[in-house]
């Protein structure tokens, strides 16, 4: 039964890159599953290649050794610095999975509509990328990612690169939106309160080689107090597992 | 929030501003060459139809050498830089070929290709058009952005649909870079080829005509109408597809 609700399994990934004749470790031994429906977090520090991680884990990258299963899912990924295709506009930049997986114009036509209203986007769908705030361009970034209708969502420290307030406002939208497509979801962070407020599970990673430290689980209830005693008891316990 | 509106607004309104007075002032220098031109050739014995015939067809010539050149770019660029041992081994050689001095190439090409000069002409351009079309665009690829490649392969995007909706547009602000150094390089060109190769017509073989008849005025009105005409075309084909392709190349 468990082994049947899991979407993503790694087993003894290891990542190494040549430069100038000397092996260089990226990621050594990681072995971790993520069952459906949840909210995975991988946080650590700068360097500890987590992005590289979550390439692996998304198939964009391959790893030296080991494998992932992944299954034939539909996956989507969002891009710390949006990775918007400046040459498309905002409808054409969210119509763009679509169109490459062969789906009708009118269907196309159909879903963009519906993705842009509910990303809060309409009135900006003839605009560029580069015309829109930063908050606005991870808006179509999110929108062209659920445009595919996705069961799993990666998302590359999505936030990092929006001043706090935008990022405040969603992170909340993030949260309804898994919530509402029950999809599962796996966020790279180098923020641990951001990982605290959104994730079932936790996973720290080390730097040099890039190993995780621990897996936690996050049992805070939802929706969850930011201020209250027990979400800086968790917040403690990951920077503790980070720094020791 | 009102005044970044108001700020947004005003920079808009700037902006439009500026693209209509650079237009207005596009149009009016393209009226000001058309009616030198009409003027040079009222005080000169330059005959209308063979500068204008001479014209397109060199400039027929050179269209075609520069779509070889700039489809043989692309391809080439897109194939060295696809494997980092072959760009080590062709990017030297292709240094120093590119220094190569194409009319080098015209006795070889004339001892080939001996009846046909327009094949000659041809050859010539393109090799002389590709070069900087085709470091531009190397230059290009270097510069690509990692995150977009991702986003391709998330979406399942390979093959010949990644060439179409991710390399080329992503390349296109060099290919436009590179292709106005290569245009212009080609009508440097042309003139010598024409010249060399004799041919019936073209807009060199005619300024030559003219200049081996020692009618100088002419020939000078005759140049200066070359520059006018290829003035025009910078002005209404070059210059737009470079401001339109640049304005998304830096950021998104």
């Amino acid at each position: 039964m468990e082994e049947e609700k899991k979407v993503i399994e790694l087993k003894s990934i290891s990542q190494f890159f040549e430069m100038k004749n000397k092996k260089q470790h990226v990621l050594e031994d990681i072995n971790f599953s993520i069952s459906s429906g949840e909210f995975v977090c991988i946080v650590g520090p700068s360097g500890c290649g987590k992005s590289t991680l979550l390439k692996i884990a998304s198939g964009i990258a391959k790893p030296t050794s080991g494998n992932v299963k992944i299954g034939e899912r539909k996956l989507a990924m969002v891009f710390q610095n949006f990775a918007l295709f400046p040459w498309l506009t905002v409808e054409e930049n969210v119509a763009f999975g679509l169109k490459m997986s062969g789906v009708s114009e009118s269907e196309i036509e159909k879903i963009v509509k519906t993705e842009i209203k509910n990303m809060g986007l309409s009135g900006v769908e003839k605009k560029h990328p580069k015309e829109l705030s930063g908050g606005m361009k991870q808006r179509v970034g999110i929108a062209r990612a659920l445009a595919v209708n996705p069961d799993i969502l990666f998302l590359d420290e999505p936030f990092s690169a929006l001043d706090i307030f935008t990022a405040k406002k969603l992170r909340a939208d993030l949260l309804s939106i898994w919530r509402e497509r029950e999809l599962t979801v796996v966020m790279v962070s180098h923020l641990v309160e951001e990982a605290v407020e959104l994730a079932d599970k936790i996973i720290v990673m080390s730097v040099s080689p890039g190993k995780i430290k621990k897996i936690i689980s996050n049992n805070l209830s939802r929706p969850r107090n930011l201020r209250s005693d027990n979400f800086y008891r968790s917040v403690d316990e990951i920077e503790a597992a980070i720094h020791s | 929030m009102r005044y970044s509106h108001l700020l947004q607004k005003s920079r808009k309104q700037h902006i439009l501003k500026y693209h209509f007075a650079s237009g207005v002032i596009s149009w009016v220098w393209i009226i000001v060459s058309f009616l030198l031109i009409g003027f040079l050739f009222s005080f000169s014995s330059l005959d209308l139809k063979q500068v204008l015939s001479g014209f397109v067809v060199s400039l027929v010539r050179t269209t075609i050498s520069y779509l070889i050149a700039v489809i043989l770019a692309v391809i080439i660029a897109l194939a060295i830089t696809a494997n980092r041992w072959i760009e080590a081994i062709l990017l030297p050689i292709f240094d120093v070929l590119q220094s190569f001095p194409s009319f080098a190439l015209f006795p070889v090409l004339v001892v080939a290709l001996k009846n046909s000069p327009e094949m000659i002409i041809i050859l010539v351009l393109s090799v002389t058009m590709i070069w900087p079309i085709l470091f531009s665009i190397i230059g290009g690829i270097k510069n690509r952005r990692q995150d977009f490649e991702d986003a391709a392969e998330i979406f399942g995007v390979h093959g010949w649909k990644r060439f179409l909706y991710l390399e080329i547009p992503e390349l296109m602000p060099s290919i436009a870079t590179g292709s106005i150094v290569g245009w212009g390089e080609g009508w440097e060109f042309i003139i010598g080829a024409e010249l060399l190769v004799k041919t019936n017509i073209g807009i060199g073989t005619y300024l030559g005509f003219l200049g081996n008849n020692q009618e100088n005025v002419a020939l000078a009105f005759g140049i200066i109408i070359l520059l006018m005409l290829l003035y025009i075309i910078n002005r209404l084909i070059w210059l737009p597809l470079l401001t339109k392709v640049t304005s998304y190349s830096t950021e998104d």
